[in-house]
């Protein structure tokens, strides 16, 4: 009656309005940050990014690196010139055609200190692990060439990185002060109205030519079917889940795995499912006092039964992982599913030939994210039952997060998001402390290795060094691998289209309602 | 009166200046680092470092606030960490939201309350006062978030009557902005309710036992005569204080009704904003709404006189 009245009274006094059923909503957890890629950025900022913007290059959902705005891709023998030639119908958002002089400039761009791209470290051979683009420029037959000052075998891998988008856009999308203006660049929807703390819509780009391939990942056609997306802000899980049931919200991603029984009795909404390449661990301070005892880590590393650990954090719906490489990765082999073996009465040997006299030891975790306080509960109770003082220290995850990164932490529950290549996984765990306190794993042979595998293009020599590696982790113990996650997202009855997949990033082209949302 | 507000404005200064330290040491007191959010899961050390610099963060906190106050005093109030905002422009957005539910919400209150209040305290010790301290009481302990999940649950979920996500503005669309403000709005009123009636209540049980209502009475003035032109006007002025604490407060952000209702209101943006250690939001939201808080109150206090009329000011 009240909606009725007050849709009646709507009619009197609003214009014509965009049906309802045009729009496509997906919850978003937060708010993002801003429009320029790799700049302001974070997950849900990368998830709208991705439906603007495109780069050079593209994963595919098994992983593999495809072009996208690249016609065609050609690497120098060795691995030091890349050479990229355009599709020729790509047209920007505000109609330009995309050229050659558009990449450089927007390569030129990422690579200027000035611009604050946050991924500049991995191409100016300042990072850790990482190439050194010596420059970009343009061939006598309009070829995009990236000179490399050393082999990188992985720097199309680093190019279709999801997390650091290496977008190509139009110069007008930067104002003359150097700040960012809107956002014009070349996918298959152009930013319609941002909201701040409501929602980010965006239109379908009636001049996107999709590739010819069929989408997979990022990658092949990028057909925009729903007219209009719409990025609703929910921060509460209950709440959005709450809009997904009233029909105010169509997709749901990454529901709470405890609600997914429950959500796959409703009538109107099914599930999708994907395994991601997320990787939940228990962190170790190795320069703690006692941890930095190889003998305390192995004995920690025994008494966790990770296959315990991941039934209870994912409700028997992730699987365990006890190595960096991601299981779902063409490089994970058997030699990666050998972890430590659960043995509490060789854990508490080693730790009585350790000296281990009941010191406390504080593993900090956060409630922000449900499946990181599961864990780290389960992973207390064992330590506990093999004679470990092991106490839970519940922070916000801002405070976990900044701890994280200064080290000051003895024991932490912790996930990476997903990295897509072996070589970026260890990247972000091996290396110095002295250099930066985010390192977890300090080995000279294991970092010498990862540099080896940049400099392979054979995929078997790589998967070999990429068992050397994780076997040098067991012997080292410096993390404790224990599940790669798993995603399941909510989809109203009637959306069609729409699969998650392992980077956890929705993608909405190729999705669309087909049933009229409720009246 | 002119020197009565040219004091209290002259007070607000110091409170002010007390409060931007405080403000200020406050989050930082708090753990966590802004650059961290700033750059993300991608951060190594040599970008936390540029973070930290481009954000001021490495400079001492004493200069990085003497920084701050003086962008403050010149009107500027900083930009967000997160996504590069102007504080006082994303204040400017968010506030309305927030007011709007809060003015509404205030009004109905009162329309429940006062009358409610009056009623049961002239029925002191009756049954009907009973019920109505009994229903408040139920309103009193009822948590503001299981409040809001109950009204969509029924409302948006069984009923199907209003929707459950999301804002539309008034001012963009009357129809649709009233759908999106029934359920806040009647949250808040469930939680300001009993607090106001109670106060009422217990001013006009107090007012009723002065010895000028008795002459009133002695005078042979109707009930309802005494009611309202001895009894209410002068049991209603604790309760218009109250109203203005409340109102205060309100107004600096019901983020537990703006979260669980996804209103893009000021307190949502404090909260994200803390969680994100957003300092430069953080900072900036706090000083308005100690602003607010203050000119709130000094408005009450400007209208305490129209009630009681022995206050002069």
């Amino acid at each position: 009656m009240i909606r009725a009245a007050l849709l009646l009274c709507a009619f009197c006094l609003a214009g014509p309005a965009l049906a309802a059923d045009q729009v496509l909503r997906l919850a978003l957890h937060g708010d993002i940050r801003g429009f320029n890629p790799g700049v302001t950025r974070d997950g849900d900022t990368d998830t709208v990014h991705h439906h603007i913007f495109e780069s050079l290059v593209a994963y595919d959902a098994d992983l593999n690196v495809q072009p996208m705005l690249a016609e065609s891709v050609t690497v120098s023998e060795d691995l030091t010139r890349y050479e990229f030639r355009l599709r020729p119908d790509l047209i920007f958002h505000n109609g330009e055609k995309v050229t050659a002089d558009h990449v450089v400039w927007s390569w030129r761009r990422m690579l200027d200190p000035q611009t604050g791209w946050r991924c500049r470290a991995w191409y100016d051979g300042s990072a850790n692990q990482g190439a050194k683009i010596e420059s970009v420029t343009i061939d006598g037959d309009g070829g995009i060439v990236f000179e490399l000052a050393r082999p990188s075998a992985v720097f199309l891998d680093r190019m279709a990185n999801v997390q650091c988008l290496t977008a190509i856009l139009h110069p007008e999308s930067v104002l003359p002060d150097g700040s960012f203006g809107h956002p014009i660049g070349t996918g298959p929807y152009e930013l319609a109205e941002w909201r701040r703390g409501e929602y980010i819509e965006l239109r379908r780009f009636d001049g996107y030519s999709p590739r010819p391939e069929p989408p997979s990942g990022y990658a092949g056609a990028r057909i925009a079917l729903a007219p209009v997306l719409r990025f609703m802000v929910v921060p509460d899980p209950a709440i959005a889940q709450a809009g997904l049931l009233s029909g105010d919200i169509d997709i749901l991603p990454n529901v709470p795995l405890h609600l997914v029984s429950e959500l796959e009795r409703v009538p109107d909404v099914h599930t999708e499912a994907a395994d991601l390449l997320y990787w939940e661990v228990l962190l170790m301070q190795t320069r703690h006092p006692l941890l930095e005892d190889l003998r305390i880590r192995q004995a920690i590393a025994h008494a966790i039964n990770i296959e315990q650990v991941t039934a209870i954090a994912s409700f028997d719906h992730a699987r365990a992982n006890p190595s960096a490489v991601p299981y779902i990765s063409r490089f994970h082999t058997e030699a990666h599913d050998q972890g430590i073996a659960y043995d509490p009465e060789r854990a508490r040997a080693l730790l009585r030939a350790a000296g281990y006299d009941g010191q406390v030891l504080r593993l900090q975790t956060n409630r922000k994210y449900s499946f990181m306080f599961d864990t780290a509960v389960a992973v207390q109770a064992m330590l506990v039952a093999v004679g470990m003082d092991v106490r839970l220290e519940v922070v916000d995850w801002a405070t976990q997060l900044g701890n994280y990164f200064s080290g000051d932490f003895e024991l932490g529950s912790f996930g990476y998001s997903g990295r897509t290549h072996p070589v970026l996984n260890y990247a972000t765990i091996l290396g110095s402390k002295d250099r930066s306190a985010s390192y977890q794993w300090e080995s000279e042979a294991a970092l010498e290795l990862s540099a080896a595998a940049d400099q392979l293009v054979d995929g078997g020599a790589q998967k070999q060094i990429f068992e050397e590696i994780h076997a040098l982790m067991i012997e080292e113990v410096p993390i404790v691998g224990l599940f790669n996650r798993f995603e399941v997202d909510a989809v109203r009855a009637g959306v069609v289209g729409y699969r998650p997949w392992s980077t956890g990033r929705p993608r909405l082209w190729g999705v669309e309602r087909q049933a009229e949302r409720r009246p | 009166m002119m020197r009565y507000v040219f004091g209290k404005l002259l007070l607000t200064v110091p409170t002010l200046a007390i409060l931007s330290v405080v403000i200020f040491a406050l989050i930082r007191m708090v753990p966590g680092d802004p650059a961290v959010f700033m750059v993300g899961d991608l951060a190594d050390a040599a970008a936390l470092d540029e973070a930290r610099r481009e954000l001021g963060l490495d400079r001492p906190y004493a200069v990085q606030y003497f920084l701050w106050l003086g962008n403050v005093l010149s009107g500027d109030l900083g930009r967000s960490v997160m996504t590069g905002q102007p504080v006082t422009e994303a204040i400017a957005a968010r506030f309305p939201v927030t007011a709007q539910v809060v003015l509404v919400a205030m009004a109905l209150a009162l329309l429940a309350a006062v009358p409610a209040g009056l009623f049961a305290g002239w029925r002191h010790n009756t049954p009907a006062d009973f019920a109505v301290v009994l229903i408040m009481n139920i309103f009193l302990s009822i948590p503001s978030f299981w409040m809001g999940l109950m009204l969509i649950l029924a409302f948006g979920i069984y009923l199907d009557w209003l929707p459950t996500v999301g804002y539309v503005s008034v001012a963009d669309d009357l129809a649709a902005g009233l759908e999106y403000l029934i359920m806040p709005v009647l949250a808040v009123v469930f939680i300001e309710v009993a607090t106001l009636t109670r106060m009422m209540r217990a001013s006009t049980i107090e007012v009723l036992r002065q010895e000028y209502v008795t002459h009133a009475r002695a005078k042979g003035l109707p009930e309802r005569v005494v009611l309202a032109r001895h009894v209410f006007k002068n049991a209603f002025a604790p309760t218009l204080t109250l109203m203005g604490l409340m109102l205060g407060s309100l107004l600096g952000g019901v983020a537990v009704i703006e979260t669980v209702f996804t209103l893009p209101g000021i307190g949502r943006l404090l909260v994200d904003s803390i969680y994100a250690r957003d300092y430069g939001v953080v900072q900036g939201v706090l000083l308005f709404v100690a602003l607010t808080y203050v000119a709130v109150n000094l408005t009450v206090d400007l209208l305490y006189p129209v009630f009681d009329p022995r206050v002069r000011l």
